[in-house]
This record gives structure tokens, C-alpha cells and sequence, in this order.
């Protein structure tokens, strides 16, 4: 990966996260699609957070700079904020949908 | 990369059990086969805050340890497995639900001697203090 100056890297973020919150809050009259918004919306900040987690760790040669580490962070609060909005078994499932992607790549991989 | 954990505890894996993972200074966690902790000592608890309770018997990487679920972490927990056998070491920094922290993993697995999987962790004292 051609590591990116990280000022750029917390701008894409925070752009990501703030679009997120502008596609999700918009005045739906079906409530069921504001969660759904809501359920994408936090589906797409994990992904984001385990593909960040993935490039700053890396083969696991280097500790994260600080950077990276507040860079996380940041993804970690906006997760956790989401969460709250999201009744739990649909948030398990979010977990779930993710780390069971995740997983196929091991079995593909043969462990 | 040298590691943390003595020689003669590596020599005698089968004689790990949780007493005896209990007197080290370092983090021990012993993973059986489907990732379901059975060892997780003291050292490891007051390192990472959670209690010996609330994680033996529960799945390690879907459950105990969620950002571990990749293939830098898992991903070398099922290699290893496959191939019978694991001596790796690496470099990780916890962020997930926790203050920053380093660590640097050395991860274990000589069937012949002990069933389980050990994740030994040697926690670095991370520099970024001001980050909560």
C-alpha cells in the first residue's frame, strides 16, 4: 500500500463518516427506512474500520504511529455512537455479517 | 525477533496449565482448537481489564477480542493449526473499544506437547498517554 500523507488520511475519513451521517439523516417518512439507513450506514463504518486496522498493522512489522491510532479511535467513537441507535439483534447481525466475511477468506484460504 | 517468553517455558509447553501461567508477569491466553479460551491468566486480566470470567469459555475472536478477526491475528491462528504447529511473532496495536496500546504477540501451538494454542503478549507501554 502506497501509505497516504495521514492529514489526507483523516480527511477522507472524516468525509466518509460525515457523509454517512448526511445520507442517514434524511427525513424519511417510514421509520424502518431511517434504520435501514442506520444499518447501513454502521455495516459500512465497521468495514472501514477493520480496512484501516488492516493496512496500518500490516504483516505486523510495526506498531501503529499515533496517527493511526487516533485515526481508529475516531472510527471506534462513530461505531459506538451508531450502535446506540440500532437495536441490539440487528446490531449482533451487523457483527456477525462482518466477521463471517471475514472468516470465508480463511476457508478459502485453507486456513 | 527475540522473545519475551523463556526458553524453558516452550520446552516444557505441556506443563502450561492455569496455575502455572498464573505466576508469569506477561500475558498468557490458551485457545483450544475452535478459538474458545481455556487459559487466561492474571497477568493478561490486569493488562486487559477483562476478567478471567467473563472471557474462558467464550470464542476469542468472534467474542473476547472482535478486532482480532483478521488474517494478521486469526489468520496465523489457523495456519498454524493447519500445518500442526506455530512459533510467530509479530507486532499489534490494540485501538478497539480500549486506550491505545502496543504488544508485541508471540503466538505458540506444539500439539504434541499441549493441546492448546498460546498467545503469549508482552504489553509496550504505548506513547501516546494522551490518547483515552
Amino acid at each position: 500500500m502506497t501509505p497516504l500523507p495521514h492529514k489526507q488520511e483523516q480527511e477522507v475519513v472524516d468525509n466518509v463518516v460525515h457523509w454517512l451521517a448526511v445520507l442517514r439523516g434524511q427525513s424519511f417518512r417510514d421509520p424502518a427506512l431511517a434504520l435501514e439507513q442506520k444499518i447501513l450506514s454502521q455495516l459500512l463504518l465497521q468495514v472501514l474500520w477493520h480496512l484501516c486496522n488492516n493496512a496500518f498493522q500490516g504483516d505486523g512489522q510495526a506498531f501503529l504511529d499515533r496517527q493511526q491510532s487516533i485515526l481508529l479511535q475516531h472510527l471506534d467513537a462513530s461505531l459506538a455512537h451508531g450502535e446506540g441507535e440500532i437495536p441490539p439483534p440487528i446490531r449482533r447481525q451487523i457483527h456477525a455479517c462482518v466477521t463471517q466475511l471475514m472468516a470465508a477468506v480463511d476457508t478459502y484460504h485453507g486456513g | 525477533m527475540k522473545s519475551f517468553v523463556p526458553t524453558d517455558l516452550l520446552d516444557h509447553l505441556e506443563a502450561l496449565d492455569a496455575d502455572r501461567a498464573d505466576t508469569y508477569s506477561f500475558g498468557i491466553i490458551g485457545l483450544d482448537t475452535q478459538s474458545i479460551v481455556r487459559i487466561f491468566n492474571k497477568a493478561e486480566e490486569r493488562l486487559s481489564g477483562l476478567a478471567a470470567a467473563e472471557v474462558l469459555g467464550h470464542a476469542f475472536f468472534d467474542e473476547v477480542a472482535p478486532c482480532t478477526a483478521s488474517r494478521l491475528f486469526r489468520g496465523r491462528y489457523l495456519a498454524g493449526l493447519a500445518r500442526g504447529s506455530l512459533d510467530e511473532h509479530f507486532f499489534y496495536t490494540f485501538t478497539y473499544r480500549i486506550r491505545p496500546v502496543s504488544v508485541h504477540i508471540h503466538m505458540f501451538y506444539r500439539p504434541e506437547q499441549n493441546p492448546l494454542v498460546f498467545i503469549f503478549l508482552d504489553r509496550v507501554i504505548p506513547l501516546f498517554e494522551d490518547l483515552g
